[in-house]
């Protein structure tokens, strides 16, 4: 930009020491001056006197000290000019009116080679600045986000964010939409800023506004499309949120976005690890104990003398036998239910008399748990069904019943409703509690304890798979100690 | 064997180990009490004979066998008894010797162990 304006006499002195290079200190981004050797200034950058400063045109010819109203030596700018008549190469920085500066000070020589004087300069730096606090903060942030614990690692991020993005911040998690404040944090605890808790937000916007003069700004942390939390800035009105602030906020809620998600990840995986090593030590436990009862049979087999001890023994082994097959066999269902490769073969399939084939087969154990069970069947329900496939179904959940339901009367129904087959299996034995209810269809969950009924805990998922594979719906109605009913809809027609 | 056979009280919820291992305690000429849990074994051992050893598998419904060995070893008159652990994890090794079992075995047994064991406590 061209130089353009009046000047006074020590001001063209100062020009014309500078000679023909003024025009190129003019248009250097930063703002030069020179100085004599008793630090009066010889020139002063025309960018300032342009700016109209009164003060600095008046400066010309004067010491550098009247710029701070002292003539204190040890002032740090001062130090500079000192320090470069000492033949010294100093710089420093200085903020000034909320800008900062890198100031640069060099001797200045003579024709003679000695020290005449200084030459200063001074680069605006405020931006490269913001930038590097910004890039630190954000990596800062990144280290602590990368933590699995995202509650802790939140409130680590917000204590770094004030008072860098202002002098209060709070945390709210969002479930199902009620908010909750889980942290708040304030830069001076004995003048607490307020932070807004009613405020309004879109997904993946932040925003900022001004409540009770009190700047706010709003930076939602979303996983999947969805609001999980959210960081709540305050800043007292002295400080307005600038573009650059917003810019940070966004880029502080997208990783905070990706830590969540992460997290959330992990505690999945940790699940399945849990599930995982629990369905091993179950199978475990169920393959161990069969072996046992085997080998203490043979041991038995081989020194007993009686015909008598033998046969018992023989019959441990068979019945230990036919206990190892069913679990194998439960464990291939499981590896295909689980890639999808369950066989079905569709053909007109009498639901009742499905269920009275398994009953059949339950009889001696039925006598056993002294439970009675009572049918209301209605023998035309007939659907393209899976015969074996419905069997299994009906297998685990009158399984089930007689299992929890502590030898009272078991109700089985199996009738016709607008084109389904509906099937009822109801026990009034334990039930189960309502959080219980609602995994009971995953697989390896069970509503008890390992400790008193073994299994897999895979019944329930077999059924449910089955029953989605022949496009039904399945129920189930609870209430501990009185007793569960599963409800079963299969389409008696398959669609085409 | 001597005359004065010794008792031995098998618990353990399973029917086959409990009934093989007794039939083969028997064998040996021991006399074997059999409870299919551990609230049963508590009741019979309130008001029959001291056994020499009691064999008791660690997870059993109506008072586990966490509980059962506790209970044993917090009794005056039934703490001396010595306590063989089953169990058909391998974690529970640690956990019996916590709780003051005389010795843990893991599932499936092997039989010349528990049967140097039996006859070391019973001696």
């Amino acid at each position: 930009m061209p130089a353009k304006h009046t000047h006074g006499s020590s001001d063209q002195t100062a020009r014309r020491e500078i000679g023909p290079l003024r025009l190129l200190f003019e248009h250097v981004p930063g703002i030069i001056w020179a100085t004599d050797r008793n630090l009066r200034f010889t020139y002063i950058d025309g960018k300032l006197l342009q700016r109209g400063r009164a003060e600095v045109r008046g400066m010309l010819g004067a010491s550098i000290h009247g710029l701070f109203g002292t003539s204190d030596r040890t002032h740090p700018l001062v130090r500079l000019h000192v320090a470069a008549l000492a033949g010294e190469h100093p710089s420093a920085r200085f903020d000034h009116n909320g800008r900062w500066y890198k100031v640069f000070v060099e001797p200045s020589f003579d024709a003679n080679g000695k020290i005449s004087g200084t030459i200063g300069t001074a680069i605006d730096i405020t931006e490269q600045r913001d930038l590097l606090r910004r890039a630190n903060f954000l990596s800062d942030a990144s280290r602590l986000l990368s933590s699995l614990d995202a509650e802790r690692a939140l409130s680590a991020v917000a204590e770094l964010a004030v008072p860098y993005l202002g002098d209060a911040c709070a945390i709210d998690r969002l479930n199902n939409s009620v908010r909750r404040r889980v942290f708040s944090i304030q830069a001076n605890p004995d003048f607490p800023v307020r932070l807004d808790d009613s405020y309004s937000m879109k997904t993946g916007h932040v925003r900022t506004y001004t409540l009770d003069g009190v700047a706010h700004l709003v930076a939602p942390i979303c996983v999947k499309d969805t609001i999980v939390a959210v960081f709540v800035f305050a800043a007292l009105a002295r400080r307005q949120y600038r573009p650059a602030d917003l810019q940070t906020a966004d880029q502080l809620v997208q990783r905070a976005s990706l830590a969540m998600e992460n997290a959330t990840l992990y505690e999945t995986a940790q699940t399945a690890l849990r599930v995982r090593d629990e369905f091993l030590a179950i199978a475990a436990h169920e393959i161990r104990g069969p072996l046992t009862g085997i080998h203490l049979a043979v041991e038995v087999l081989q020194k007993s003398t009686t015909d008598n001890a033998k046969n018992r023994a023989l019959a441990i082994i068979t019945r230990e036998d036919r206990r190892l097959s069913r679990f194998v066999d439960e464990l291939l269902e499981l590896a295909r239910v689980r890639t999808g490769h369950l066989d079905f073969v569709f053909e007109p399939v009498n639901v009742a008399g499905v269920v009275r084939d398994v009953l059949s087969r339950f009889s001696s154990q039925m006598d056993r748990i002294r439970s009675t069970v009572s049918l209301e069947l209605d023998a035309s329900v007939v659907g393209d069904l899976d015969h074996a496939r419905l069997d299994q179904v009906i297998t685990n959940l009158l399984a089930n019943a007689m299992k929890f339901g502590l030898g009272k009367p078991i109700r089985i129904a199996v009738r016709a409703l607008g084109g389904h087959a509906l099937i009822v299996v109801e026990d009034h034995g334990l039930g189960i509690a309502k959080d219980v209810r609602e995994r009971i269809f995953e697989p390896f969950e069970r509503g008890v304890s390992v400790r008193n009924y073994g299994g897999l805990g895979l019944g329930l998922y077999i059924v449910r798979t089955i029953v989605e594979r022949l496009e039904g719906t399945i129920r189930v109605d609870s209430e501990v100690d009185r007793g569960t009913t599963f409800t079963i809809e299969l389409p008696l027609k398959r669609r085409p | 064997m001597t005359i004065d056979a010794a008792t031995i009280l098998i618990v353990e919820d399973d029917d086959s180990i409990r009934e093989a291992l007794s039939m083969l305690l028997e064998s040996f000429g021991y006399v074997v009490h059999q409870a299919s849990d551990g609230a049963t074994a508590l009741e019979w051992l309130a008001t029959e004979v001291v056994p020499r050893v009691i064999i008791a598998d660690m997870m059993m419904p109506n008072v586990s066998g966490e509980e059962f060995v506790l209970t044993l070893k917090r009794s005056g008159r039934l703490r001396s008894v010595p306590i063989v652990v089953l169990s058909g994890h391998t974690s529970a090794r640690k956990k019996a010797e916590s709780l003051g079992a005389d010795a843990c075995l893991i599932k499936p047994v092997e039989v010349d162990e528990l049967l140097a064991l039996v006859e070391k406590f019973t001696k």
